[in-house]
């Protein structure tokens, strides 16, 4: 399993389990047990400065919260995570929001992870001041950073609900580059927008990695998504990781009965026959 | 032969802040009997509005202006609500994208499917109707369908309640299956399983569906023909073999160019620009012509026809009408 | 393009009833020593209980004068003063207090939440006037224990619905966004879900001024609240109760004052739920 460049994200025998307590009156009435959900259970992880990893798994497969643990949105139960050089799980208070910078996530309902109530100028402000821009330089800096996501000036005083689904896509990036961070998780980004959008989108993604130096964990239900825009492909089910490697060979030459089934059920597109 | 379903015309409008809008150009298409068509588009194309339109069940403040709709001859628009209420379930029935919205939650999936029999009448007595409700989650493919008579929705997985559904789509009988991304919600593996449920209805039953879908892959794998719907027209009809390997339109070929498909990682060539609102539609001219490559002079002024490229493969574009051959290859 | 301000308050009539007649008793309490025609304290015994001028009463005194010759439309103009400032009093200390025990209780839950719970129920268990006229004998009467009595029970309300509202919006995913960008605790509660959620305590504020100026007046009415001989309008309509078929006029006009100002404060709170409530913006195309 070869990594491409030095490995800016490193994760060791990470894990997360839920556990859902019923109340105590569920428990007596209804003879609920309390359930355990183990979402991640024990997974080894490399990504390479630069590189993309695509991360396939059906739904509960716990690509998700994988992702989250990445960037620090959950506690870890077990194992660790390092990113460029820093163990996120030892950072607490400032250190750890100030590590949160370094790594983004991109989530796959753009309608929802905008707050409505703020506009495009207060939403990359907010990055950019938490950053330490000083006000004066917010503008300028908001400006370039629409331009570089195929937005403009022009949407500086729009609000979220006048853009379209690949409008807050794309104003979600220009967000999540807007802190400086170099490692991405993108999680499900396109999962909510229409083909052509899709392909707007995975473009620009493309574009930016080579122009800004970015690292990405992209991660899909859809292996086809996957295969177009990763380098390395990681397969998930119920927890872990069961097939790794290079995306060219997971998918023309897939070694675990998991990844095969998953590949024949992909809808394709009849060869031309007639 | 007649037709099972032909619409004609159909034009639908909506107020859009304030002023009515066309949602629906002018629609026509046909499904005849045994039948499966794709209609292909992306989000506020139509599509799903085509579906409710059939059925009388538009959303209020959009109303039909003109056209037509037949289920096997019989006029829908402008039929009293009593025998639209009489049709829906019994002869023409839908399935939607999210089976956990549609299934009532306080329910048991055994009376669900059971009502749909008693609404029509069509079993009498509770063991007449348990019996029937059996053999219908047999017919679907549930494991254990007298077990999960008596279970509720949500103890029942993604996949298991779309098949809950599709029993009691099929419950009445019904002539003409309306699918409106009936997979979309659901996982890869269970979307195949799905499909291969619906082709098996369509095969044993000769029962008519009508796929609506954005997946252009999933729609050339499971149906006859595809018809592809931009800005409330279709834009493109044709056998599946037409539309994936001679697309005519600009749209569909775009469609294909940036449809991620496995195996052959080819370079996405995204289509530019965004999918226009309906109050951003053109009232003249070609929907698409904003975004498309091969602009002509006249795209923007002329009324585009569906112009015949060959035998039941026509498409919404002058280069049709120039040249008869597809216009460059897809890839 | 987003609905103008103009459109959407077209749309709704309600809004537009509810703020004129709110901002009438609004100008009128503010501006009562320009409006009122007499001083309200002052009565002149010769022309006591002089019916209101369509009834060949004085044109000097246009709603008539009640039982120690006072005039009943200064004093009306007055108790708007009083009526009106209980009722904002009151809901703006619920309104602050609760919101921000809410926000607490929603975002850190815990013990302080289950305590807050535990005392939400407890005040719930008492009717209003049962509580307030415990507070008042506790206390003593006056203006401030009248407010203090009022909202000592009404941050509950506004509690119960922030708390719920923050729990709803934390498991939103601008929030999990926040968290990513690095924004504290605070400042995700303080910026991110107070200003999605300000719109309903604003609405139900609007709704606890009537109820609150309806309680007053009816402590009033009992004797506990404003003392005589401020002019109060439960107090009002409690001085014309024995001249109730001789000078009808006396507890009718207060009793109608609350009656409009509270029916407007109401479709001002309706008003203001469709015109603030992002559900209701947009109406939008089904796509």
């Amino acid at each position: 399993m070869s990594v491409r460049g030095p490995a800016l994200v490193v994760a060791e025998g990470i894990a997360r389990t839920y556990r859902e307590d019923p109340s105590r009156l569920t428990r007596v009435l209804l003879r609920t047990p309390p359930r355990q959900v183990t979402a991640v259970a024990g997974v080894d992880l490399t990504i390479g400065t630069g590189e993309t990893l695509g991360l396939v798994g059906e739904s509960g497969s716990g690509k998700t919260t994988l992702g989250r643990l990445l960037v620090g949105l959950e506690p870890l139960d077990a194992g660790r995570v390092i990113v460029d050089g820093l163990e996120v799980g030892r950072l607490r208070g400032r250190e750890r929001r100030r590590f949160r910078r370094r790594c983004q996530i991109v989530f796959q309902n753009p309608y929802a992870s905008l707050n409505p109530r703020y506009s495009v100028r207060q939403l990359l402000g907010v990055a950019l001041r938490l950053r330490g821009l000083r006000r004066s330089e917010q503008t300028e800096h908001a400006v370039r950073l629409l331009e570089r996501v195929g937005l403009s000036r022009r949407h500086l005083d729009a609000y979220p609900r006048l853009l379209s689904g690949g409008q807050r896509q794309r104003l979600a990036l220009a967000r999540a580059l807007a802190t400086g961070a170099r490692f991405l998780v993108l999680d499900e980004p396109t999962s909510a927008l229409d083909v052509s959008i899709q392909a707007q989108i995975l473009e620009l993604l493309v574009w930016l990695r080579r122009e800004e130096g970015l690292t990405y964990l992209f991660i899909s239900h859809n292996i086809a998504v996957v295969e177009a825009i990763s380098d390395r492909v990681a397969v998930m089910r119920a927890g872990r990781i069961v097939e790794c490697g290079p995306t060219d060979q997971v998918v023309r030459d897939p070694q675990h009965p998991y990844t095969q089934a998953l590949l024949r059920a992909v809808p394709r597109v009849p060869s031309a026959s007639c | 032969m007649r037709p099972r379903l032909e619409v004609r015309d159909l034009t639908v409008v909506g107020p859009a802040g304030g002023r009515p809008v066309l949602l629906l150009r002018s629609l026509s298409f046909v499904v005849e009997p045994g039948e499966i068509l794709g209609l292909i588009g992306e989000s506020g194309c139509g599509k799903s509005l085509t579906l409710l339109s059939v059925l009388g069940l538009l959303p209020r403040g959009l109303a039909v202006q003109a056209g037509s709709v037949r289920l096997d001859g019989m006029e829908l628009i402008g039929a009293p609500q009593r025998a639209m209420a009489a049709i829906r379930g019994r002869r023409v029935a839908i399935i939607f994208q999210d089976p956990q919205n549609c299934l009532n939650p306080s329910f048991t999936i055994g009376r669900q499917v059971g009502e749909a029999l008693c609404i029509h009448k069509l079993a009498r007595g509770r063991r007449a109707v348990r019996d029937r409700v059996v053999e219908l989650l047999t017919e679907v493919g549930l494991p254990d369908p007298e077990g999960c008579m008596d279970r509720f929705p949500h103890q029942l997985s993604g996949g298991m309640q779309q098949r809950a559904l599709i029993a009691t789509a099929l419950a009445a009988g019904p002539q003409l299956l309306l699918a409106d991304e009936p997979t979309t919600a659901l996982d890869v593996s269970v979307q195949a399983q799905i499909m291969e449920l619906l082709r098996d209805v369509n095969r044993q039953r000769g029962c008519s569906i009508v796929l609506v879908t954005h997946d252009l892959a999933l729609a050339s794998q499971f149906c006859d023909r595809i018809a592809v719907m931009y800005a409330g027209q279709i834009v493109e009809e044709g056998s599946v073999a037409n539309i994936v390997h001679r697309p005519a339109h600009p749209y569909t070929q775009g469609l294909l160019a940036c449809l991620p498909m496995l195996g052959r990682r080819q370079q996405l060539r995204p289509i530019p620009g965004e999918i226009p609102t309906p109050d951003e539609v053109l009232a003249v001219g070609c929907a698409f012509a904003p975004r498309c490559r091969h602009r002509l002079q006249e795209c923007t002024s002329a009324h585009i026809e569906l112009h015949e490229a060959t035998d039941g493969h026509r498409a919404r574009c002058l280069l049709v009408r120039h040249s008869p051959q597809p216009v460059g290859p897809p890839t | 393009m987003g609905v103008r301000l103009k459109d959407r308050l077209g749309a709704g009539p309600t809004l537009v009833v509810g703020a004129v007649v709110v901002a009438i008793f609004a100008l009128d309490a503010l501006l009562a020593p320009l409006v009122a025609p007499h001083d309200p304290l002052h009565g002149e015994l010769a022309r006591r209980l002089l019916p209101p001028v369509w009834m060949g009463g004085s044109a000097d005194y246009l709603l008539g004068t009640d039982g120690l010759g006072r005039d009943v439309l200064s004093r009306l103009v007055w108790g708007a003063r009083v009526s009106f400032g209980l009722g904002l009093a009151g809901a703006a200390i619920a309104a602050g207090v609760g919101t921000a025990l809410g926000m607490v209780a929603g975002w850190w839950e815990g013990w302080l939440d289950g305590l807050l719970g535990r005392l939400a129920d407890f005040l719930l268990a008492f009717p209003m006037l049962i509580f307030a006229i415990g507070v008042i004998t506790a206390l003593g009467s006056g203006f401030w224990n009248l407010i203090l009595a009022l909202s000592l029970k009404s941050w509950v309300e506004f509690m119960r619905l922030v708390r719920g509202q923050v729990l709803a919006h934390k498991q939103l995913v601008y929030v999990d966004a926040a968290h990513a960008l690095g924004r504290s605790g605070a400042g995700i509660l303080a910026w991110e879900i107070l200003p999605n959620i300000f719109h309903g305590v604003l609405v139900l504020a609007t709704l606890r001024v009537g109820y609150l100026i309806i309680a007053a007046a009816s402590l009033s009415f009992l004797g506990l609240g404003v003392q005589p001989p401020t002019p109060e309008w439960g107090a009002m309509v409690n001085d014309g109760r024995n001249f109730m078929l001789s000078a009808w006029w006396l507890s009718t006009f207060p009793g109608l004052a609350i009656v409009v100002l509270v029916l407007g404060l109401n479709l001002l709170s309706e008003g203001l739920h469709e015109l603030l409530d992002p559900r209701f913006r947009d109406p939008g195309i089904p796509r």
